[in-house]
């Protein structure tokens, strides 16, 4: 059986992908984050931060969505704007005071374990992405080294017929 | 408010050129950064956000939308995008009315604009029986395509100008409404640009004219009321105007500190001053 190039880095890609799927970390399979529990709401302060003095209402149309989460017992205090939408960032604030209150009730124990798989979970994914576009890359240049020598053909074929 | 240098333009451009555009309509480098981070979660095309966003266009209006408690409202130019002012209370009074013992109010929401306000109730009131009312083309519109965008049905939606139209109105447990609520000259001093250049002014500018229609229209057809105030005279208004005798009435901050809402019950009526009890504080 005859292979081109681009079917070989196929075959090569799929076998790397089969070699290495075993030692890779699952997104949805990561150890459990820790909970936010209703006694945890019941000891936090929340707070929704502006921007202070000046106009607002329909004076003004900047997106206000950060929130304050303070933990009164310990003083761990967490904020999230990460979206635009008020209610979302309410939720991730509480996963992110779990997570510190677990942190701060066991420094040194297995609770970082989440973090830790996130961590070369990501890592994993930017291998991943740099293979991909190595894989590109190289196709690449194989269609404009193959484009080159056609229009070097091309041109020496012209120059014979003069 | 301080002019932003071309200096400080030029070092956060050198930085990323994209923050270098939405800096001057951010005003803050760390806001301008928060933006960027949100234009790309939502996976826009960056550079024409961005450079809409320099134009001053409605960060709501590019991108389409805005979060509204658990929706997301479809934003477009000519109708007015909803506030967080707005989200807050109408989440409180949600909640308020989900625990009461009405659990199929009749509510009409007056100036729906987007129809955000009618929308949030809805759902967290499936049984409601919700009317909402624009003598916006523009907003009628869009109110049909939030209905669908949330995947809610059922909500009456009518296209009237409630100043001039008095046809019998709906008998209601509640009405809602965020009027525009802007004096003029108040218009010209305070607006930022942004809401001059883009966002329709039938939406902005009144003085009285709705809190009168409130207290001389409305109120014989309702149990109780909530209207956004951008001013506390507003609400000393309402409750000048508005029968000590049956009436309660009384005054809601937002989380800024400023009064935001004037709101009223039938004094006589438990259920309703149990529901209403610290959703601001009394004043009549
Ligand atoms: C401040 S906006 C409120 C929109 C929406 N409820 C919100 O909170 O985002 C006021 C709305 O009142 C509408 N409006 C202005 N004058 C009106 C009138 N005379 N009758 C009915 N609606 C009117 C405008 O079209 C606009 O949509």
């Amino acid at each position: 059986m005859i292979h081109t190039r681009a079917s070989e880095i196929a075959v090569m890609n799929v076998r790397w992908l089969c070699s290495t799927t075993l030692r890779l970390v699952k997104k949805n399979k990561l150890p459990p984050r820790p909970k936010f529990t209703k006694e945890m709401e019941a000891q936090c302060e929340e707070k929704f931060l502006h921007g202070g003095r000046g106009p607002g209402g329909q004076k003004i149309n900047k997106c206000n969505s950060k929130v304050q989460l303070k933990h009164l017992e310990t003083g761990i205090v967490v904020t999230c704007q990460e979206t635009r939408s008020r209610e979302s960032n309410r939720k991730i604030a509480r996963e992110k005071m779990a997570l510190e209150i677990a942190r701060y009730l066991n420094p040194d124990s297995s609770t970082d374990a989440r973090t830790e798989a996130l961590q070369r979970w990501v890592v994993q994914g930017k291998r991943a992405k740099e293979k991909k576009s190595k894989l590109k890359y190289a196709k690449h240049e194989e269609e404009r080294q193959s484009k080159q020598q056609e229009s070097l053909r091309r041109d020496a074929a012209i120059i014979e017929s003069l | 408010m301080p002019r932003i240098s071309p200096a400080m333009i030029r070092k956060v451009a050198s930085y990323d050129p994209l923050l270098g555009l939405l800096l001057p309509v951010c005003r803050t480098a760390e806001a301008a950064r928060q933006e960027l981070h949100w234009i790309r979660n939502e996976g826009a095309s960056v550079q024409r956000a961005c450079a809409l966003r320099a134009r001053s266009v409605p960060l709501q209006y590019v991108l389409g939308s805005q979060p509204f408690g658990e929706l997301e409202i479809l934003c477009k130019r000519n109708v007015l995008i909803p506030r967080w002012e707005t989200e807050e209370w109408a989440s409180e009074l949600a909640a308020r009315w989900q625990t009461s013992r009405v659990t199929a109010p009749t509510v009409v929401d007056l100036c729906t604009g987007t129809g955000c306000v009618a929308l949030l109730l809805k759902r967290a009131l499936p049984r409601a029986q919700v009317t909402a009312i624009d003598c916006s083309p523009f907003a009628i519109a869009l109110v049909t395509k939030n209905l669908h965008h949330n995947d809610i049905r059922d909500v009456t939606v009518l296209q009237r100008d409630i100043l001039r139209d008095d046809r019998p109105a709906i008998a209601a447990d509640l009405v809602v409404c965020n009027p525009p609520y802007i004096p003029r000259d108040a218009f010209v001093r305070d607006v930022t640009t942004s809401v001059k250049m883009y966002e329709p002014r039938l939406a902005l500018v009144a003085d009285k004219e709705f809190y009168t229609n409130l207290c001389d229209v409305w109120l014989r057809h309702t149990r109780s009321f909530v209207y956004e105030i951008g001013d506390i005279s507003q609400a000393h208004f309402v409750a000048d105007r508005i029968s000590a005798t049956t009436w309660s009435v009384g005054i809601r901050r937002d989380s800024n500190g400023k009064p935001r809402v004037v709101y009223g019950f039938k004094t006589d009526d438990v259920q309703l001053n149990k529901l209403y009890d610290g959703f601001g504080y009394l004043v009549r």
